[in-house]
């Protein structure tokens, strides 16, 4: 298509990242020309800066120094996956302010390609259940869609995104398009075994991960191949063995041609046309030059993650919208939810002493949700999973150094790997509430002139009682399995140190009540759509970013036929 | 460590120790190049604390039919992470600890650690040793004895078997490989 009169781009696409990503690949295949801006400072796939260091090429081992994480980590530390050898793909905090209205671990990446560099790659398919909840225990805002809506975009994505998995044929976790899975260990077999036998109707099965275990034509096309098990994903992966955007999808819009990405650019408007009722650009500030500049395009997604996005369209104000972009309704920045998370157990599995493994596995195990699905069984509502896994601890440690020896003995007993432990952790859903909320501050900007969003979000009694379920559970499970010295935990823990952060602009079928409709667009402002978290309505219970990519590829297919019959 | 470089240190502590105290690995190790490289800022050990730290991380973990913490270079590693990472606070309780263990083989033994007897300096670690959770300090250097040799270049691929890029993940039994990955 060539580009349309009267505009900069056919489509504007604000974030690189998961979602961003997946809406550059399609408008670009299509034939839109596409404009992609992002926050972040520019990536090249294949020159990841620590990717092949080893601990003695580090300054410290790999240690972070306590005073750096003080001075630019002090959120970012706090969360997942930050270390010396990622730490550049996070955040600056001490640039980058927000105010917790109340405790809010925010976690951010710092490039383009956004948080899918960073991810851990679980990549789980919503089931029915999770379309339904909020219609049926009415919490939240009935979702417009349900999973058969769904479907045929989750089929359209897995194949490309490349997603190693087991077919299990299960309601409560629906099957996709699968790579092979990567195995279970003789540990987890057992456990699997005794979970299976004695708690009928759960499962435990191999995670599911977006990992190249056997590399298809699609995939080997892009330059990505086989995951080679190093687990040192979050540095980034010259193979591309994992997905992410810099791997997967921005090479893919590239090579169409139709594909320009500007970095360093803070959008920090959509810029709203009272004459058409449309969106007509974006403005934003280059991070680097501290010059603004605006940009037009016949359609706009948003895709600056979650929090991002909402901070972004609350502060598109106008007459007509002094609450932000086709926020009527009030509704812009209500229902914020994050997984309930920090709960688990872990033991040892005595034996198996001269079974091993060579690779370190990137997945592990997954034990699906087995709570109220046929009827309500517990004192909370909704459920949770768990991800984990068993492998020999290595010796090098610091725990190592607490157990006592010293010479020749100590050394050779060193070479022995540790005793098999077996961990799990899990993530449940919280309950959408009204009064979780981000907002803008009134005065108080960042150094580009963007206004501080604040976040006033909090877990209720449903999450706490959850998460006293998902320890005691985790713990009953593992004693049956025989582990030993089973520790369960329940950790305090504020929202957004889930890194999974959904809501804020959620579908619904209601203009007075929702501010996206069943398309990802805007009730209002017909060529405006968000499609990342921020427009879910609930959160299931699994790891979300499949469902963006999918409900991103699902929107474009739509904006495409609405541009093309020239209805946006 | 002033500006003595390593073969002279190594050479200066083999000197001290005596010909009995001379391990394989210590002898490697005046040949051997550096794993570790100090980024050329601080510095903190003393002379005399740089040869205590380096006797003992010896003595937790010394030279075999692999070579050991010396020829790792751990105790320039300690010295490092104490002067560029560690806070003051940790850092000073590191060095009053390597002070104390010269004083009390002081006043039991009338002579400072390292000029002790082979057998009983390897007593006097093995002591501490015994009583982990109630020697902080020695706690602390064992620690990172343990870290610094096993994230060292010889403690990753010559002590233990380094793998990379390993290729997908699968199960073998462990006399495939024989010992730990790192
Ligand atoms: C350590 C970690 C592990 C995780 N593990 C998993 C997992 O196993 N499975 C899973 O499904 N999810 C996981 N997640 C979550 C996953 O990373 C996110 O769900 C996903 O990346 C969100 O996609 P997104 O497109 O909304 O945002 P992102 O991928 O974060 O991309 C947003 C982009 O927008 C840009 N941006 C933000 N604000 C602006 C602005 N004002 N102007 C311009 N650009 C802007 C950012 O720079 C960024 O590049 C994990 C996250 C972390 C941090
Ligand atoms: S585990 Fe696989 S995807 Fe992760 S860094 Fe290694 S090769 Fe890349």
């Amino acid at each position: 298509m060539i580009k349309t009169k009267n505009y900069d781009f056919d489509a504007i696409v604000v974030g690189s990242g998961m979602s961003g990503g997946y809406a550059a690949k399609e408008f670009c295949e299509k034939g839109y020309k596409t404009l992609v801006l992002d926050r972040g400072k520019p990536i090249e796939h294949g020159n990841y800066e620590t990717e092949f260091k080893p601990p003695w090429e580090m300054e410290f081992r790999g240690k972070m120094h306590s005073e750096e994480i003080k001075e630019k980590y002090f959120i970012q530390k706090k969360g997942h996956g930050v270390s010396d050898y990622t730490k550049h793909h996070f955040i600056n905090d001490l640039e980058n302010p927000y105010i917790q209205g109340k405790p809010y671990l925010w976690t951010r990446s710092s490039k383009v390609g956004g948080k899918s560099v960073i991810w851990s790659r679980q990549s789980y398919r919503w089931n029915k259940l999770d379309f339904e909840a909020n219609q049926k225990d009415g919490h939240g805002i009935d979702w417009p869609i349900r999973y058969d809506d769904l479907a045929p975009w989750y089929d359209y994505v897995e194949p490309f995104i490349g997603i190693s998995g087991s077919y299990e044929n299960l309601d409560e976790l629906p099957d996709g398009q699968f790579l092979p899975p990567i195995p279970l260990n003789v540990v987890e077999r057992q456990v699997k075994a005794s979970i299976e036998t004695n708690f009928p109707g759960r499962k435990m099965i191999p995670a599911r991960v977006a990992h190249l275990t056997e590399p298809q034509p699609i995939h080997l096309e892009l330059g990505r191949g086989q995951c080679q098990s190093r687990n040192q994903c979050g540095r980034g992966c010259s193979w591309g063995g994992y997905y992410s955007s810099v791997s997967g999808a921005l090479p893919a819009a590239k090579r169409t041609g139709n594909l320009t990405l500007t970095a360093n650019a803070q959008v920090q408007e959509v810029l709203y046309d009272s004459k058409t009722g449309k969106a007509s650009g974006i403005r934003y500030v280059d991070t680097v030059s501290g010059e603004t500049n605006i940009v037009t395009a016949r359609v706009v997604f948003m895709c600056a993650s979650t929090l991002g996005t909402l901070q972004i369209l609350m502060n598109s104000t106008s007459d007509k919208y002094p609450d932000g972009i086709g926020n009527t309704s009030g509704v812009l920045g209500r229902y914020i939810m994050d997984h309930v998370h920090g709960a688990g157990a872990n033991g040892i599995m005595p034996g198996h002493r001269d079974s091993y493994y060579k690779g370190r596995n990137p997945g592990g195990i997954y034990i699906p949700r087995f709570q109220n699905i046929k009827e309500q069984q517990s004192d909370y509502l909704r459920g949770y999973g768990y991800q984990g896994g068993a492998s020999r601890s290595t010796r090098v440690n610091a725990q190592r150094a607490n157990q006592t020896g010293i010479g020749k003995s100590f050394k050779e007993a060193n070479r022995e790997p540790g005793s098999w432990k077996f961990k799990v952790t899990s993530f449940g859903e919280v309950l959408p509430d009204f009064n979780n909320r981000v907002f803008l501050h009134a005065s108080n900007k960042d150094q580009w002139g963007m206004p501080l969003l604040i976040t006033n979000v909090a877990y209720g009694e449903n999450e706490a009682k959850m998460k006293q379920d998902m320890m005691d559970s985790a713990v009953a499970m593992l004693k049956a399995a025989g582990l030993k010295n089973v520790r369960g935990y329940n950790k305090p823990m504020a929202p957004g140190r889930s890194i999974h952060e959904m809501g804020g602009a959620c579908m619904g079928r209601d203009p007075k009540t929702s501010y996206l409709n069943q398309w990802n667009q805007s009730h209002e402002v017909a060529n405006l759509f968000v499609t990342d978290g921020a427009a879910f309505s609930s959160v299931s219970c699994v790891n979300p970013s499949i469902t963006f990519m999918a409900l991103t590829a699902r929107a474009v297919d739509y904006a495409d036929k609405q541009l093309k019959s020239g209805i946006i | 460590m002033g500006n003595l470089n390593r073969r002279e240190f190594i050479a200066g502590l083999a000197a001290m120790l005596g010909t009995a105290a001379m391990t394989p690995g210590l002898a490697n190790a005046v040949n051997i190049g550096l794993t570790f490289k100090p980024s050329g800022s601080n510095i903190i050990f003393s002379e005399q604390q740089m040869m205590l730290v380096a006797r003992i991380a010896d003595i937790i973990i010394p030279a075999t039919d692999t070579p050991g913490a010396i020829d790792a270079g751990v105790h320039l590693y300690i010295d490092h992470i104490a002067a560029n990472w560690m806070n003051k606070q940790e850092s000073n309780r590191l060095l009053a600890g390597i002070d104390k263990i010269d004083a009390d083989a002081k006043a039991k033994y009338d002579s400072g650690f390292l000029a002790l007897d082979n057998k009983i300096q390897i007593a006097i670690v093995q002591a501490l040793d015994d009583n982990l959770a109630q020697e902080p300090a020695y706690k602390m250097l064992k620690t990172y004895t343990v870290t610094g040799y096993y994230t060292s270049k010889i403690g990753m691929t010559v002590e233990l078997n380094y793998d990379p890029i390993p290729g997908p993940y699968k199960e073998i039994p462990l006399s495939d490989v024989g010992k730990a990955w790192s």
